[in-house]
């Protein structure tokens, strides 16, 4: 084992691996260190109750770039992508809406709701398809520099200026409102009926600290626009082995190109010399030396953790402080001995296949977030559920089901107590509210694995829960993830580079960060 | 002929200005009296209020010098301190305009903010020197733009890389941030950060935690050229200055006419032809300036035809969701805030009277869901401190407005609803200031709905439309259809619904103005 390397990458999430592997690809010897026992950072399957495969984190696929998907050859690494079909929302009064990618049945019940929107439908799939294909080609580009910029910023600017202005002009609108408004008040202008514009909002509000009416929440829209399973737009699906298995793939390029991954291997810090990263200590002491850092976890555990203040600039320091976090949302995992039943739609059919979101009405998302404002967890939650075993049937033992629910908001700092006081009663919340759809439901429950922001940030590194490292607010996006002048995945030290959900374009299971930031080194390496 | 469709602030400026450069104008307004929302109104046997807005932008130099007017000729107030903060528990703020007297003003309640104050108030001063030179040009064309669009953006560009690293991403992070945020970077104290918010929400359907309203911030402290604002008045109140310029039009040789309302705007081969009143009376015009709400230019007085589907499809989803009342209260005697003591001073600038962000946010959450908040935050002033001829001797006038009373109601209507809200302005004066219940000798209460009836605004808001970020520079009111030049010949839009936006600066008026005076007359 060579005591040096060329590149030395901190974590192993999808992120991390797939800059290990670019890295190795380019033929330069790669070490990643993980902290946990299991490659995937929150891409990771786990069998917490014997028999049953958890998503633990991360549950769906969706936004994983194609191109890693082809350059990294993940099919032939094993990673087989299933669909999720359609989104079910049952509603208090026994009524449903379920929007299947099925355009005919779509169509029909959009209309049992509102035979308008039923019509709008289609053309707002359209044009987000389309603002999709503008915004795709930003998350691909590392982001250009205002605040000291060279030529190539500039060009980059004007660039992205002309695009914009060769937009035709009601695309140029959508884009503009995209960024700005709330999801609810672009979907006012698209629909009336109130379930499907909360369930279509709710998606814009995932993993932030932001209600469906707080502006800026629409732009998330467009992601569930540019999942690309399979070149088409807007699909969303399974890892086969669950949610691990994209990260075990990755992993399985990394080492077949030479990359070694070593587990249990906690990073304590990152050795400085004369303001150039110079390699790693671990936990135990051993020095690893490397001609480049790659750092996968977020900017306040690299630089306030692993780095120490006195290496880095005070305004750095300032801005990686006002970095803002505040995870929003829990996870609550479900072994089930069968089937949930929905008054709104009884019976195992096909609407349990794909996502299951308890997001009746617009009022009731924005009251969920109220509670969250004020330091307290939704006693009425946003629940976004997948039962991935119905699709994928390695995951449970035969009969039986594994359920992943997403639960929103639970805010990190609470007003009253600590999460270790709440958890249980949290996760009660969680079962209750779905019994209330579907009665009978808690006596299913073989098994119940509840994960807190508190957890997040304990198990798994992830800074105050946040699931993106992060807040996707506008402030911290683009050229200002995560901090102004180091949007590029380089850092105030010469050959620190961070490559995880913190920098642009951020989180979601995505693999771009990794993916730009390993450009970025190999460049600076050669 | 140059019609001017509305006789506020602004529709005041532009025909002013047009007629002092030797165009014939006629400015035509649907109320009894010129001055829009800034009027100045017995309310009370004796007693004079600004019955709507209580303070001005202040109206921009540019503006008065086109109008060949000054602040003294004005005689405008320019009140010190301009902002007086009653926050949680008695705390008390002199926002002055000298930093050394706010900083120590501050001192007693957080010396961290003390030290902080310089800091906010040099970063705000850059930052809204940089929003003002995007304020004081019309947005440039997205479609065609000029060598001159170029060169101001270039300008606009140059002034902003001046602003140094620091600033620049201030100002880049700011935009989109939530103003409680904004507040929580500099000042610790309660008081301080709902004072931030506050100036940021005002006329708005936003909560210090909605994102955006970092811009609704900037924007102000760039209208006001001041950190927190400059509370502006005039004596007389604010209908003395409309008054004055519509003297300065008439001079000039406009016509000014009342009750005169709108019905519709003529157009033949995609150009304005004139206008006709309600009453059928044609006037016949080379070029229309409309200075009121863009939706009713574009929605009620064009005929459909002549716009794009698109136009007409954006402005009806133009947002406008107003949420202010307005209190006029007449007293016996001055009222006596027990957090200012004795100093009668802060009562003629604004003085807000605020909760914690928290508490601002619960008054928003109201809002949303279409209630008026139980618990309002207050803009008050009290004009008769610095010009006592307002009201009969010894007596009082005080201005207040109240956020938030949201123009669409979940439950009654405005009618049956005006009481309650008054009730509540009027316990939480009484809480900072008691005995001022007993010392009220006449109200008038002004609800949303009544904006919107009575001064022709739709939904009620003060600014003609939010001001965020879907709906400023290029796009307001409407991307690819921004103020100035409408999407019809001769048609220009001078509102408070066109770039730079509300808050009685008269620069949509001078836009207006200018960009008339570039078109060729056939």
């Amino acid at each position: 084992m060579p005591a040096r390397y060329d590149a030395v990458v901190i974590g192993a999430g999808h992120n991390g691996l797939t800059a290990a592997a670019y890295l190795a690809r380019a033929g330069r010897s790669v070490l990643v260190l993980e902290r946990r026992h299991v490659v995937g950072g929150a891409a990771v399957t786990e069998e917490i109750f014997p028999g049953f495969k958890y998503s633990v984190c991360s549950y769906v696929v969706s936004l994983l770039r194609p191109e890693i998907i082809r350059e990294l050859d993940l099919a032939a690494h094993g990673l087989e992508l299933l669909p999720l079909d359609g989104t079910f929302t049952p509603m208090p009064d026994g009524n449903h809406l379920w929007r299947v990618n099925d355009h005919a049945r779509t169509y029909r019940e959009i209309a049992r709701h509102s035979r308008l929107d039923a019509e709008v439908y289609d053309e707002y799939g359209r044009a987000m398809v389309e603002m999709g294909r503008f915004a795709k080609d930003i998350l691909a580009m590392t982001p250009p520099d205002p605040f000291a910029p060279r030529l190539r910023d500039l060009t980059a600017f004007a660039r992205l200026a002309r695009k914009f202005q060769a937009l035709p002009a009601a695309d140029r609108r959508n884009q503009l409102q995209l960024l700005t408004l709330s999801a609810t008040d672009f979907l006012d202008q698209w629909f009336e009926t109130d379930v499907l514009k909360a369930t279509m909002a709710a998606s814009g509000v995932i993993g932030t600290f932001q209600g469906v009416r707080s502006p800026g929440t629409a732009y998330v829209l467009l992601h569930h626009y540019m999942g690309e399973i399979d070149g088409a737009f807007r699909s969303w699906g399974l890892s086969r082995g669950g949610t691990g298995q994209v990260s075990q793939a990755i992993a399985s390029a990394a080492r077949a190109a030479g990359a070694e991954i070593r587990l249990q291997t906690p990073v304590e810090r990152i050795l400085v010399s004369g303001g150039t990263a110079t390699g790693v200590v671990l936990d135990n002491g051993d020095e690893v030396s490397a001609s480049a850092v790659l750092s996968s976890v977020d900017p306040r555990l690299t630089f306030l953790g692993m780095t120490g203040e006195s290496h880095l600039p005070p305004e750095f320091v300032e801005d990686i402080r006002r970095y803002k976090f505040r995870g929003s949302s829990g996870k609550v995992n479900l072994a089930l001995d069968g089937l949930p039943d929905f008054t709104a739609m009884p019976g195992a059919g096909p609407h349990l296949r794909g996502a299951i979101s308890i997001s009746p009405s617009v009022d009731y998302m924005e009251r969920a977030y109220d509670e969250a404002k004020y330091g307290r967890y939704s006693r009425r939650p946003y629940i976004d559920m997948v039962i991935p075993s119905l699709t994928d049937p390695t995951v449970a033992p035969p009969g039986k089901h594994v359920m992943s629910c997403f639960v929103q908001y639970a805010p990190y700092d609470l007003v009253e107590g600590s999460w270790d006081d709440h958890r249980e009663a949290f996760g009660d919340v969680v079962v209750n509210t779905i019994e209330a759809y579907a009665p009978g439901f808690r006596d299913r429950i073989l098994h119940r694995q509840v994960l807190t922001p508190l957890d997040l940030e304990r198990e798994f590194g992830l800074s105050e829960g946040n699931i993106f490292q992060g807040e996707l607010s506008l402030e911290q996006l683009f050229f200002l993830r995560p901090a102004p002048g180091w949007a590029g995945y380089r850092t105030p030290l010469r050959r620190l580079y961070l490559c995880g959900s913190a920098t642009h374009p951020g989180g979601g299971i995505m693999g771009a960060p990794g993916r730009n930031a390993a450009a970025v080194a190999l460049g600076d390496l050669t | 002929m140059i019609v001017v469709v509305g006789g506020g602030l602004n529709g005041l400026v532009a025909g002013a200005v047009l007629a002092r450069r030797g165009r014939p104008v006629t400015i035509l307004d649907q109320r009894p009296v010129v001055g829009g929302t800034a009027i100045t109104t017995e309310f009370a046997p004796g007693f004079h209020a600004p019955t709507l807005s209580h303070a001005f932008g202040p109206v921009a130099g540019d503006v008065l010098a086109a109008l060949g007017l000054d602040a003294e000729a004005l005689d405008l107030v320019a009140p010190d301190p301009p902002v007086t903060v009653i926050g949680p528990a008695g705390a008390a703020a002199r926002v002055c305009l000298d930093d050394e007297a706010t900083g120590a003003s501050l001192r007693p309640v957080s010396s961290h903010d003390a030290r902080q104050w310089r800091g906010f108030a040099r970063a705000m001063r850059a930052i809204g020197g940089v929003l003002r030179s995007i304020d004081r040009h019309p947005p440039p064309d997205l479609d065609r733009p000029s060598a001159t669009d170029l060169f101001r953006l270039l300008g606009a560009g140059r002034a902003a890389r001046g602003l140094g690293r620091d600033d620049l991403a201030r100002l880049l992070r700011y935009v989109p941030m939530a103003v409680a945020d904004v507040a929580a970077e500099w000042f610790e104290s309660d008081v301080m950060q709902a004072a931030v918010c506050a100036l940021a929400l005002h006329g708005h359907l936003a909560g210090p935690w909605s994102a955006g309203t970092g811009l609704l911030l900037l924007q102000r402290v760039a209208a006001e050229d001041a950190p927190l604002g400059r509370a502006v008045t005039a004596r007389g109140g604010p209908g003395a200055v409309t008054a004055r310029i519509a003297d300065v039009a008439r001079r000039a040789g406009a016509v000014v006419r009342t009750d005169a309302r709108v019905a519709r705007i003529e157009t033949a081969d995609h150009r304005v032809t004139g206008v006709t009143l309600e009453g059928g009376e044609s006037i016949a015009a080379t070029a229309v300036v409309a200075a009121i709400d863009p939706r009713q230019v574009y929605l009620d007085l064009l005929p459909p035809d002549v716009l794009a589907p698109s136009v007409r499809d954006g402005m009806r989803h133009y947002r406008a969701r107003g949420v202010t009342m307005k209190v006029n209260l007449a007293l016996d005697e001055a009222p006596a805030f027990t957090a200012i003591g004795g100093d009668a001073r802060p009562l003629a600038g604004r003085v807000l009277v605020v909760p914690d962000v928290d508490g601002l946010e619960r008054a928003f959450d109201a809002a949303k869901y279409g209630e008026p908040s139980p618990e309002p935050w207050l803009d008050v002033t009290v004009p008769t401190v610095a010009d006592p001829s307002l009201a009969p001797a010894g007596r009082h006038v005080m201005s207040v407005v109240a956020h938030f009373a949201p123009r669409a109601l979940a439950t009654g209507s405005w009618d049956t609803r005006r009481d309650e809200v008054v009730r509540a302005v009027v316990d939480r004066l009484e809480a900072e200031a008691p005995g001022l219940r007993a010392r009220i000798a006449g109200t008038e209460a002004l609800t949303p709905e009544d904006l919107e009836r009575r001064w022709a605004l739709p939904g009620g808001h003060i600014f003609h439309g939010e001001m965020t970020l879907d709906q400023w520079w290029v796009a307001r009111p409407l991307l690819g259809s921004p103020g100035v030049r409408g999407p019809i010949g001769g048609l220009v839009l001078a509102g408070a619904g066109t770039h730079p936006g509300g808050g009685l600066t008269g620069w949509p008026g001078l836009l207006a103005a200018r960009a008339v005076l570039e078109i060729p007359v056939k």
